[in-house]
């Protein structure tokens, strides 16, 4: 091995928490220590840099932070802190940015205790044999308990005493300690410099002038920036613009070599031609074989998204391009719906992401959406042994026409308190799932794991989890496989007319309840129109539930006089706006609302309730 | 009983068009904003407890009406109109001393409505006699219900048999142009209780040899408004106000008994006797007339006369002590103005002239106020309205509402705000006249 290479003085780690366990205070921490970021520059949280992400206090985008550290050895080391998305619709992320990384922290809240998302991400840690430093957080809080915690994190993984600090982030207690065992336990990168480069993509982001910025690992040999790179994955080559690293600005650097972490300006004009997991080698002297464990990005969640208004239909299709740009994972089609006209149908990783690119949309570039009701993709299976892909319930072939329809079942992984079992039990099985097994993680805590449809849980299935265990559950989910399922089509008509865009694919069993509850909930949330207004559910020509939207009575301003004209006028004017963003289907003025019933359903007379 | 009426009716004036044209003359709008209570479902600018501060917002008024007229160089005026708050509160002689300065700034017309809202406590035969010495023709007090339930659910201060014996006095006193206002849709009120309010009123004395009950009913479904404590109260599951079905029906139990009674059903919520007993006063906002707004918070408006100067409504400074030392001062109280584009006026023509039930928008008026044909503009809309029942024709090419369209007065009305107005078209009068005829030609 070369002796001038720096790789012995590197660590890489990322972080491992739940949201609001405190990863990005514990960052902020980190920074200041190493001087990284001066207090003075602080701007609070620097790893999570949108807004939404703020907002939503997840971190979407992962961030790859370099840090110069003199430990206590007197040596000085190059920590390279990895940051990884929060949450469980971007696992595939978190597992790209674990595997570059040589160890983790896994922060705890000490009030809190450990959550199902974390411990995913601990074994996904595991599986990639990283060392664990645990952190057992916010010991400032009145009610931490941060022995029984400790003791929690260390039965699940076997920590050693010294593996374990504790720390309140927000003093600044701890934070030494942290740095020092970051150095002591997480192993050196062990990559060969002079064999063929690999470098493993963990992240990327679009940039304006300079491209596609790929965040890499380089685990064998070295890039430079004058180098043509290839993507293993996707097969593309292209003349590298720069390498460098972020401190936390982008800082430019000859070369990176095994063991280091930074970005790659690669000039490319779309993020899915440079994906998360693919392998960086050079064109001129190629690896043989990629790094493993890369997955083209794979959308779960799909929906329709029209514009409210006809003509901002080539405003939202440059939109979608632009976020295509940076977020492989988003896809888009053209579709049209005869309620909605035409729109997009575009696929998610999960309801989190899909919240958030409508926000953005609507946000960033101003554009007013009506989301259909989520679907996932089935896998139809025609007579004739043809098989199709349907993620729109409106374009399933009529039962005639079908063998066999396939849908995606995902393992879940639920922590509760024990006492919430029975709700959990209850819910799950209210919505097919089938219970696998369940895992005393100590005297209250346990880990239940079953198989759901996915179908089932993108409806509503969290906020009930949630409800149900008094905000103490936590969730995770990965896809397990396509199992066949007896599902029939459910339409809605409204004013006589059949709309499309609310049409959902339902269990057989489910269909009579879910159709009666659905035209239930659109009775309550489209608006009473001027004439009399039949809402109808039906499988094929049968109708199985109809409820009636009575006559709008009265609307009259009691009083208008002198004082009154221009408030009057305003109160109107808005009205008329709130009615300019509904969808006129036939001759009914539908709200967004009533598209997204479908969600609330078997949540009782929650969704009647929110109207009358 | 012995006392004679002391003044004659308005003289029944001949149906005036709306809108009003431009040279039609103003109302005048003289605000009080003191209350010895605030009604909880009050959203009005009014104030209890500063009643100390009224002898200088009357002087103030007094110099304010001096300014204005001044400054519109003595401009015709047809009506005066005392609003509140409790305009009750003041006395006869200061009432007088604002009317007398109204005639001094203006030119009123000497049989102009002269109107003062009452509240039936704190009122006696001598109170009125002195209104009709200071000027005052026409009464409007304040009933709001005579269920002992509902006057104090909406919070007023009097008992049913205040209110009687105010009308009596005010009739005694010798008022042949009375008013009542009254409420429904308060949380608890029953149909029955409803109609038994206004056969109660209908039966009161009529003015000597007229029939009996006043010459005019405001009746008014009660709103929320939020922010008052009424809002609150309902928010919080205190009070529960009857859904609009429920209103409807009181509506149109209203409707039916005014109808039945032989009252003229002239505006949304508001009945005479007969044509001519209409509020000429409030008629002037529907035609969407010029008007001035005296007092704090006062709004008035200007309609616009040439391009260069847009129609502009403007609001005076909302409290009391501040109204009234801006005018100490000498300083002009307007707080805010507020700019009428003509397509915003247009559009406001619409949404208040709808509201005259039998009138509507003329045509021939429509077109000399806003310079543009009622149908170039809005021929499809009144279309597509009459289409579903909501509108109607009226004789001269005007619309009206239906009484299905009354119902659904708001849908309708939004239906005609901020038209798309024709890029060509100057729509002021004395410009460009020919084209807008074209263009009404064509339709």
């Amino acid at each position: 091995m070369d002796e001038t290479q720096t790789q012995p003085r590197i660590r890489n780690f990322s972080i491992i928490a739940h949201i609001d366990h405190g990863k990005s205070t514990l960052a902020d921490r980190l920074l200041e220590q190493t001087q990284t970021v001066s207090r003075r520059q602080m701007v609070d949280q620097v790893l999570d840099s949108m807004d939404l992400e703020r907002e939503k206090g997840i971190t979407i985008k992962a961030r790859a932070v370099r840090m110069a550290y003199e430990a206590k050895d007197g040596e000085r080391y190059e920590l390279n802190l990895i940051d990884t998305p929060g949450h469980v619709d971007f696992s595939y992320e978190v597992s790209r940015s674990l595997a570059a990384c040589e160890g983790a922290l896994l922060v705890v809240d000490a009030a809190q205790g450990i959550e199902a998302q974390t411990m995913a991400n601990v074994y996904l840690a595991l599986e990639h044999d990283l060392a664990i430093v645990a952190v057992i957080n916010k010991i400032d809080l009145p009610n931490a308990e941060p022995e029984r915690v400790a003791a929690e994190v260390g039965q699940f993984i076997g920590l050693l005493d010294d593996e374990v600090i504790f720390a309140s982030a927000k003093e600044g207690r701890g934070i030494t300690e942290i740095l020092e065992a970051v150095v002591a336990k997480v192993p050196a990168p062990t990559g060969r410099r002079e064999a063929p480069t690999r470098a493993l993509i963990f992240d990327s982001h679009y940039d304006a002038y300079k491209g596609v910025i790929a965040y890499v690992k380089v685990v064998d040999g070295a890039i430079g920036r004058n180098d043509r790179i290839r993507l293993i994955g996707t097969g593309k080559e292209v003349d590298l613009l720069e390498v460098g690293f972020f401190g936390p600005d982008m800082q430019q650097v000859p070369e990176l070599t095994a063991g280091e972490v930074g970005y790659l300006a690669t000039g490319l004009k779309a993020v899915k031609d440079c994906q998360v997991g693919d392998t960086v080698t050079l064109a001129a002297r190629p690896a043989a074989a990629a790094l493993p464990g890369y997955r083209p990005a794979k959308p779960m969640v799909f929906a329709g998204l029209y514009p409210t208004e006809a003509n901002a239909f080539p405003l939202l299709r440059d939109a979608l391009e632009r976020l295509k740009l940076n977020d492989a994972s988003l896809t888009y089609e053209p579709e049209s719906s005869l309620a909605l006209g035409f729109g997009f149908r575009c696929g998610f990783l999960g309801l989190l992401h899909m919240e958030i690119i409508q926000e953005r949309l609507e946000r960033e570039y101003d554009i007013d959406l009506l989301a259909t009701a989520p679907s996932v993709e089935y896998e139809v299976v025609l007579r004739g042994d043809k098989t199709i892909k349907v993620d729109n319930p409106a374009e399933l072939p009529s039962p005639g026409e079908i063998e066999e329809i396939r849908e995606p079942w995902m393992a879940i992984n639920v922590i509760v308190p024990s006492r919430y079992i029975g709700a959990v039990m209850e819910l799950v099985t209210g919505k097919r799932g089938v219970y696998d097994e369940l895992v005393y993680l100590d005297e209250e805590r346990v880990q239940l794991k079953f198989d759901m449809p996915l179908g089932e849980l993108i409806v509503d299935f969290y906020d009930q989890l949630k409800s149900r265990t008094q905000g103490y559950a936590s969730l995770d989910y990965s896809f397990a496989e396509l199992r066949p399922a007896d599902l029939v089509k459910l339409d809605v008509l409204v004013n006589g007319a059949p709309v499309d865009a609310l049409s959902l694919i339902s269990h057989r069993d489910d269909a009579y309840y879910k159709g009666r509850e659905l035209v239930q909930a659109l009775r309550a949330l489209i608006p009473r129109q001027m004439f009399d207004v039949p809402v109808q559910a039906s499988i094929g020509s049968r109708i199985i539930a109809r409820e009636t939207i009575r006559a709008m009575r009265k609307n009259v301003l009691a009083k208008c006089y002198g004082g009154d004209v221009s408030r009057k006028r305003k109160l109107l004017e808005k009205q008329k706006e709130g009615k300019a963003r509904m969808k006129i289907v036939g001759n009914v003025e539908i709200p967004q609302e009533a598209f997204m019933a479908v969600l609330s359903l078997g949540g009782g007379d929650k969704a009647v309730a929110a109207k009358d | 009983m012995s006392i004679m009426p002391t003044i004659a009716l308005p003289s029944a004036s001949p149906a005036v068009p709306a809108p009003a044209s431009l040279d039609a003359p103003l109302g005048i709008y003289l605000h009080v904003p003191f209350c010895a209570h605030v009604c909880p479902y009050c959203d009005f600018n009014t104030y209890a407890g500063q009643g100390g501060l009224i002898p200088r917002y009357v002087d103030a008024l007094e110099r304010e009406i001096a300014r204005q007229g001044g400054a519109l160089g003595g401009r015709d005026a047809a009506t005066i109109f005392f609003g509140g708050g409790t305009p009750s509160l003041l006395s006869p002689s200061d009432i007088g001393r604002l009317v007398r300065a109204c005639r001094g700034a203006f030119a009123v017309a000497a049989d102009a409505e002269v109107t003062l809202e009452a509240n039936p406590n704190g009122v006696d035969p001598a109170y009125f006699a002195g209104l009709l010495e200071a000027g005052v023709n026409r009464v409007s007090l304040g009933v709001q219900t005579q269920q002992r339930r509902g006057l104090r659910v909406l919070g007023r201060q009097h008992e049913a048999t205040d209110a009687a014996a105010a009308f009596r006095a005010a009739r005694d006193a010798g008022f042949a142009n009375l008013s009542l206002d009254l409420i429904f849709g308060w949380p608890g009120q029953t149909p029955d209780g409803w109609v038994a309010d206004l056969d109660t009123v209908l039966g009161w004395p009529g003015s000597a040899g007229g029939p009996d009950g006043p010459e005019h009913l405001s009746l008014y479904s009660l709103i929320v408004e939020p922010g008052t404590p009424m809002a609150d109260a309902v928010a919080r599951g205190i009070l529960a106000v009857p859904d609009d079905d429920a209103t409807a029906d009181l509506y149109e139990a209203a409707i039916a008994r005014m109808a039945d009674a032989g009252y003229v059903h002239y505006e949304v919520a508001n009945w005479a006797r007969e044509p001519g007993l209409a509020s000429r006063h409030n008629l002037g906002y529907w035609r969407n007339g010029d008007y001035l707004g005296l007092g704090a918070g006062a709004h008035g408006h200007l309609a616009g006369t040439s391009p260069a100067l847009p129609g502009a409504r403007r609001m005076q400074h909302l409290l009391p002590a501040t109204w009234v030392a801006a005018v100490e001062r000498g300083d002009d109280p307007t707080s805010n103005t507020e700019a009428i584009p003509p397509a915003t006026a247009i559009g406001e023509t619409m949404l208040l002239g709808l509201r005259l039930l039998r009138q509507g928008v003329a045509a021939d008026a429509f077109l000399a106020r806003h310079g543009i044909a009622l149908d170039a503009l809005y021929g499809a809309t009144i279309a597509e309205l009459a289409a579903k029942g909501l509108v109607e024709r009226t004789p001269g090419g005007g619309v009206r509402l239906t009484s299905r369209g009354l119902l659904l007065a708001n849908d309708v009305c939004a239906e005609f705000l901020d038209p798309a107005l024709p890029e060509t078209a100057v729509l002021l009068p004395g410009t460009e006249r020919t084209l807008a005829v074209d263009v009404g030609s064509l339709a």
